[in-house]
């Protein structure tokens, strides 16, 4: 059976100046693929990630989610984005709100819910992620992996097609990685489309579908993870994995 | 009471001790300085006027006393020529013997040397004058009219009934009052412009302004069907709020001279008066009164201190929206010239904005505020509301700054993190970014609102009573300074230290819930 094809990049290109971070970047990503982004810091894998929407405007090149160019002016990109969350390494959770109150904001202002069932919703996301009792505390309250859990159930609010992870756990203690990584593996299991930018070797390897190792601002190997660490095709990723494993 | 609350109220009575501590203090370094001070008072005494050149001239701007002493100052003996917005200042001058002598018209001079025990008229006059009205020189329709209904008023005895009145020998004085005549006034309003600080033709009587001039007025409306609306500003704007349409007429014992011929035109003469010079005497005794004596009659008689509470109220009235309009002005300017930094969107408005801003900070707030009355809103009678649209528009440049530089001390992720969730740009700075700018920025914004508060003491500019303006009327009643000055000042300092407490209460309140 053929996958549906939930975002399609084309030749995308990112430069910031004279500096060039993307080189042509294409690949698609298909419903229900836990996509890892792996690659030496610098690499361009956050700005990608970033650019599937439109935190980063690209310089070229075009990005289709759901057969919409989202590239194209024309395009409500506010409406795409309600489709795709996104997970921060800083959390980014607003400071000026509870926590039932950061998770109730996107529902609410986008019109998908009223205040009651945007509240509901909040509640049932915590129970969910085992911050039941949290609802009215504020962000500075709570711990790092707490607010990284918080954060994902912020995005998971809209209920998205997709949910891009921009380096989740690297702000983390190490004790607290495992929370936020048991949650990752959790929505992974549940079919949730996921492109994850992570240095977590070990998650890429047991969770993702498919990995991708950008260098020097291109895909420079795309595979399975059994067949990527296992074999290697080029001398940097040979390097590369030699370094973070 | 909890120990911070304790400590501040701690901290307010220490201010508050500093002020009365620093007035007693200065005035016990007066008292002995006062000698000295008449000691040299006396090697500069006038006499007579042929003693003039080289002493230092006390004038009301824009009067005739200050054109014709004008001419002492160019000949080279050293005469300096000081020009005060108010007779009432110059004769506080006087009496502190910052200036030797002052120059004035007789009558308020006489009103003057009456609460002043230890001034006097020079038996010599300056010089003999006549006042007249001014009018617009494109309305000489009006002034022909004005002339035919002066006319009239001199014919019947009307003018001199006015006059005896006010200015009269004892035996008429006070005995015979205008009564403003029962006719139809279907003719609509004549604004005249006045300065209420010049006894006996136009001044401050338990809240009203009256006078001869404002008689007379009356009258020439009751002959021409009008309604009288009397506007008080300082002398030397009456002459532009005539000409830029702000009033129809101005009537405030002027005398008809040839710079001011080139201006504005002139209905007939009314009255014939003198120009006189008034000196401190120093034989006469210094005449010390009680502070309660004092106290009464620049607060109590007459009910005085309702100019205090009236200007104070204005003052707030302006405050408080000039606060609202510059808040919501500022913030727009801000939203347009960061949402002009972040993505380069809004290039013209953008524009705008910044030469705005230079604008507005780039000239004096009293500049400005001249500038709306008198050249952009002239329609506009409403001081009150000029004042808030130029305080606000003042004020929105200062705050867009404040705000502006809240915004950019939002992290960036918190903006990308809003637009990540589908809000709008819109949504995410008016729900995200500027609540917290806003948290901040507050220390700032309150600061803001603390320089504004005092800035509106320049209100009376354009004739406005505000707090200051309210003293100053005291002032010009009672020839006193130290109290109506040092009341007007305790308010504006008991009023700022009340605003930081609420700032700095929001400001904890706010950030409590983060802590």
């Amino acid at each position: 059976m053929e996958k549906e094809v939930l975002i399609e990049v084309k030749e995308l290109c990112k430069s910031f100046g004279q500096h060039k971070v993307l080189k042509g970047i294409s690949t698609t990503i298909s419903k229900g693929e836990v996509v890892a982004i792996i690659g030496p810091s610098g690499c361009g894998k956050s700005t990608f990630l970033r650019s599937l929407n439109l935190l980063e405007e690209p310089t070229s090149g075009t990005v289709t989610f759901e057969g919409t160019d989202i590239t194209d002016e024309s395009v409500d990109i506010n409406k795409m984005r309600e489709k795709m969350g996104m997970v921060f390494q800083q959390f980014n959770l607003f400071p000026n709100m509870t926590i039932r109150e950061n998770i109730m904001l996107a529902p609410v202002k986008r019109g998908k819910m009223t205040k009651e069932e945007a509240s509901k919703r909040a509640e049932e996301l915590l129970a969910r992620i085992g911050l039941p009792d949290k609802a009215d505390s504020y962000p500075l309250q709570l711990s790092g992996g707490q607010k990284q859990r918080i954060a994902i159930a912020r995005a998971l609010a809209m209920n998205p097609d997709v949910m891009l992870f921009d380096e989740p756990t690297s702000a983390l203690d190490p004790e607290m990685v495992g929370e936020v990584l048991g949650l990752m593996k959790e929505l992974a299991a549940e079919g949730m489309t996921m492109v994850v930018v992570t240095h977590e070797m070990g998650f890429a390897r047991e969770v993702a579908s498919r990995i991708l190792f950008i260098n020097e601002g291109v895909i420079q190997e795309d595979n399975e993870p059994k067949e990527l660490f296992a074999n290697p095709r080029s001398q940097r990723l040979k390097d590369f994995l030699s370094k973070v494993l | 009471m909890t120990k911070k609350n304790r400590k501040r109220a701690v901290v307010y009575i220490c201010v508050a001790i500093l002020f009365v501590a620093g007035i007693a203090g200065f005035h016990f370094y007066k008292s002995r300085t006062e000698k000295k001070k008449a000691e040299e008072a006396k090697k500069n005494m006038v006499t007579s006027v042929d003693d003039l050149p080289g002493k230092k001239i006390g004038v009301q701007l824009g009067t005739t006393g200050d054109i014709y002493s004008g001419d002492y100052e160019k000949d080279g003996s050293g005469t300096a020529v000081e020009r005060f917005n108010k007779g009432a200042d110059a004769i506080q001058a006087l009496k502190v013997g910052k200036i030797d002598c002052v120059i004035i018209d007789e009558e308020p001079a006489k009103a003057y040397i009456e609460k002043n025990a230890e001034l006097r008229i020079l038996g010599e006059e300056f010089v003999k004058e006549e006042y007249a009205i001014c009018v617009s020189k494109s309305n000489s329709e009006l002034r022909d009219q004005i002339n035919t209904a002066l006319g009239k008023l001199k014919d019947e005895g009307v003018v001199k009934q006015i006059k005896d009145y006010y200015t009269g020998s004892d035996d008429v004085k006070g005995q015979n009052p205008y009564q403003k005549k029962d006719v139809e006034r279907k003719n609509g309003t004549l604004t005249v412009a006045t300065n209420a600080e010049f006894k006996p033709y136009e001044y401050f009587d338990q809240g009203k302004i009256v006078g001869v001039d404002i008689d007379i007025m009356q009258a020439v409306c009751d002959e021409l069907g009008m309604e009288l609306q009397v506007e008080n500003m300082d002398f030397d704007a009456i002459i532009t709020a005539v000409t830029s349409g702000k009033a129809d007429v101005g009537a405030a014992g002027m005398t008809v001279t040839e710079d001011r011929l080139k201006s504005i035109d002139f209905t007939d003469t009314y009255t014939t008066t003198t120009q006189v010079i008034i000196v401190k005497d120093s034989t006469a005794e210094q005449t010390s009164r009680s502070f309660s004596e004092s106290f009464y009659d620049n607060f109590i008689k007459d009910n005085r201190y309702e100019y205090l509470l009236k200007g104070l109220g204005n003052t707030l009235l302006i405050t408080v929206f000039a606060v609202i309009l510059g808040v919501i002005l500022g913030l727009l300017i801000a939203l347009v010239r960061t949402s002009h930094d972040r993505m380069g969107s809004v290039p013209l408005l953008n524009l705008i904005c910044r030469l705005y801003l230079t604008v507005m900070r780039g000239t004096p707030a009293v500049v400005q505020l001249l500038i709306i009355y008198y050249v952009i809103l002239t329609s506009v009678q409403n001081k009150i509301l000029v004042a808030i649209i130029g305080f606000g528009l003042n004020s929105a440049a200062y705050v867009s700054e404040v705000i502006r530089s809240g915004i950019m001390s939002v992290d960036n992720g918190q903006f990308e993190a809003g637009r990540s969730l589908g809000l709008s740009y819109r949504q995410t700075m008016l729900s995200i970014i500027v609540p917290q700018a806003v948290k901040n920025i507050l220390p700032a914004l309150g600061n803001e609102f603390i320089v504004l508060i005092k800035e509106t003491s320049i209100s009376g500019y354009i004739g406005l009573m505000d707090l200051t303006k309210g003293g100053d009327i005291i002032r010009s009643i009672t020839y006193e300074a130290y109290l109506p000055l040092y009341a007007v000042a305790l308010i504006y300092l008991v009023i700022v230290l009340i605003l930081s407490a609420g700032v700095n209460r929001l400001e904890r309140k706010l950030r409590g819930n983060e802590r």
